[in-house]
């Protein structure tokens, strides 16, 4: 367990350490760019050096190793630094405003999809051949296998555009006033409506097929034939000796989706406008804002590492033929 | 759950008395149809043991699965009967009828004792489920279960708290048999049940079938590709080839003047370990596709004594001593003179 800690925390420092430096080597940094225009402006070196410091918390002279240094001594103080696109915004309340939209949508769309997912697959893997394999079978296979991002552009087209059902782009509609209230909860369902159903259309196949032949396994095993043949009922059979079994590598799947589901759905938050992390990310990539590119990666790094860890110790409480020593 | 059908549990005359008539079994794909039991004729004798002997792929197993009507797909039953006491015909009972003699009536133990129980499951949940399922108090099964236990020399709790996985092999396939008396079945079928397991726990386990039969009534199959593992436990030996039984008897009779070819065969196959090494003898060739029809004595290509009229022939089961049957035309010719 120890080592298992000592790794994460490894990891964590790398990934850290290599976004760092991986933002500054590529061309283009824009507290340079700052500090070039205020002195195209007429500002003296010293002035526009000291406005940019003000303005970024970096001293573009100091060598890079030392803003490492010291950007390394503000994470250990919990302090993810300045927004560079949004100067006088510290990178965590704009993390902090986009985290429950992700959460939020993310996080529906890969409930929904899953609990479909398994029990449809549930269904095909117990009878197939049967309707439920025959209708859904080809349908899953397909929707896995396109890319959220088109079925995303395709169903703001039809069903935001031409018929203009529900709203293009943002979180909730710009007359509500956020909180308690049934407008603005159903404006937020509204507006979240696309983005999930885009992200968890594609996610349904993922999980349906997965389910389907982890039960279809679990059927072809002994000890299914041996609880037939003591005379067990078929709801028995079900839900105590197949499904116990089928959904353990399922589980793994969704303790690790719930990491994923930091990184947000940057492709559908950014077709639709939706102001998660995803989206959140996207801009400040496409603005170069260091510090919440950086602040971005750390949380994405940090969930997806807690996630393996957590799907780790669950699958020794799940699973009895799991040590603690095996995995740890 | 309610029962619907009452299955009684009192031991009446014939309790254990099974009778296969005409069964045959296919498994029948888009491409082929192959017959992998034949037009096969048994009785099972109340309280008597019945050793069923083939190599792989005569149809042994089949047998069993078709008694315990879990004959696996394609397969299935084309004609003939099982008739199982005031139960009827098995192969027409419904199902969940049939169901409710699965583990009750009529038990079976599998090869695979490492992975006939559910792996994430205590082996005392597993014994609740089979009294839950049954209809029957599962605070008495437990207790029963204790009982079982340790009649197979285990140590009942600390197994009932067990995970399968935390028992060897040998005791694995003691819970199993310990598990399949759970509900006093009247027929208790044993797919090869010690040949995944080494040689002390083989014997161990023959040691406790004897001790079963002496404890309790019930009327044992045991089916196993070893003739010397049968020969001496079974009161009867069936032996079987290409899904057909080419010759039965009393098992005494059967080791010591086989009639059949390929049962010497099987005979002179099992090393000695007190006689010469070269006594041993496999036998040559393969059994037959039984996807194609064949023609004559399913045998002949691999028979030692072969003659014209078996390619062409094919010989019934006769009665060649009281009590002793073989499908051979020379044992019929034999026996003639």
């Amino acid at each position: 367990m120890v080592r298992r800690l000592g790794t994460a925390v490894l990891m964590i420092f790398l990934v850290v350490t290599f976004t760092f430096f991986l933002l500054r080597l590529m061309p283009g940094n824009p507290t340079l760019i700052e500090y070039h225009l205020l002195l195209k402006q007429g500002d003296s070196p010293q002035a526009a050096l000291q406005y940019v410091n003000a303005l970024y918390g970096v001293n573009i002279h100091s060598p890079l190793f030392l803003q490492y240094l010291s950007y390394l001594g503000d994470l250990a103080h919990g302090n993810l630094g300045t927004s560079v696109l949004y100067p006088n915004t510290t990178v965590l309340s704009l993390v902090a405003a986009a985290l429950p939209w992700t959460v939020f949508s993310v996080g529906l769309a890969l409930t929904v999809s899953a609990i479909f997912g398994i029990l449809m697959g549930t269904v095909a893997g117990f009878k197939r051949n049967g309707l439920v394999d025959t209708l859904l079978t080809p349908v899953a296979t397909v929707l896995s296998g396109i890319p959220n991002y088109l079925t995303g552009t395709v169903f703001l087209f039809v069903f935001a555009v031409v018929l203009a059902w529900l709203p293009q782009s943002g979180a909730y509609g710009v007359g509500v006033r956020p909180g308690f209230n049934v407008p603005f909860l159903g404006s937020v369902f509204v507006h979240a409506a696309l983005p999930v159903v885009s992200y968890a259309v594609t996610q349904f196949g993922g999980w349906y097929l997965l389910m389907k032949s982890s039960t279809a396994s679990t059927l072809g095993q002994e000890f299914i034939v041996g609880a037939r043949s003591r005379g067990l009922t078929s709801s028995q059979v079900i839900y105590r000796y197949v499904m116990p079994n089928s959904l353990l590598p399922l589980f793994t799947n969704f303790v690790l989706a719930i990491g994923f589901m930091f990184g947000g759905s940057v492709f559908v938050e950014s077709i639709f406008s939706y102001p998660g992390l995803g989206y959140l990310l996207n801009q400040a990539v496409s603005n170069r804002d260091y510090s919440t590119m950086e602040g971005l990666f750390l949380i994405i790094t940090v969930a997806v590492i807690v996630s393996n860890l957590a799907a780790d110790l669950a699958y020794i409480k799940l699973d009895p033929r799991i040590s603690g020593e095996d995995v740890l | 759950m309610a029962r619907q059908h009452p299955i009684t549990t009192e031991a009446s005359s014939g309790a254990g008395a099974l009778e296969i008539t005409g069964l045959s079994v296919e498994y029948v794909t888009k491409r082929s149809r192959t017959r992998v039991i034949d037009n096969l004729t048994l009785t099972l004798q109340p309280d008597e043991m019945l050793g069923v002997v083939g190599e792989s792929g005569c149809g042994k197993s089949t047998l069993a699965y078709s008694i315990m009507r879990m004959i696996p797909p394609p397969g299935r039953p084309v004609a003939g009967a099982i008739r199982f006491g005031r139960h009827g015909d098995l192969l027409s009972v419904p199902e969940l009828y049939m169901n409710r003699l699965r583990g009750d009536r009529i038990a079976m133990i599998f090869q695979g004792a490492q992975s006939v129980f559910n792996p994430v499951r205590r082996i005392g949940r597993q014994v609740e489920d089979v009294f839950q399922a049954h209809g029957k108090d599962r605070r008495k099964g437990l207790e029963r279960a204790r009982e079982l236990l340790k009649a197979t020399q285990l140590d009942p709790g600390r197994v009932l708290k067990s995970y399968p996985h935390e028992m060897s092999g040998g005791m694995r396939q003691r819970v199993a048999i310990a598990m399949a008396l759970l509900l006093d079945p009247e027929i208790l079928i044993l797919d090869e049940p010690t040949s995944a397991l080494d040689v002390v726990s083989q014997a161990a386990i023959l040691e406790l079938l004897v001790e079963i039969r002496q404890r309790f009534h019930v009327s044992l199959i045991f089916i196993t590709h070893d003739f010397a593992v049968v020969s001496s436990h079974a009161d009867r030996i069936a032996v079987m080839y290409a899904g057909h039984i080419v010759e039965i008897g009393r098992a005494d009779e059967i080791f010591r003047v086989p009639r059949h070819p390929y049962t010497k065969g099987l005979i002179q196959a099992i090393p000695n370990i007190r006689g010469p090494l070269r006594d041993i003898r496999a036998m040559d060739g393969e059994p037959p596709d039984l996807s194609k029809e064949i023609v004559g004595c399913p045998f002949a290509p691999r028979c030692p004594e072969v003659m014209d009229a078996c390619r062409s022939y094919k010989p019934e089961l006769l009665t060649i001593a009281p009590g002793h049957e073989a499908a051979c035309i020379r044992a019929a010719m034999a026996e003639a003179q």
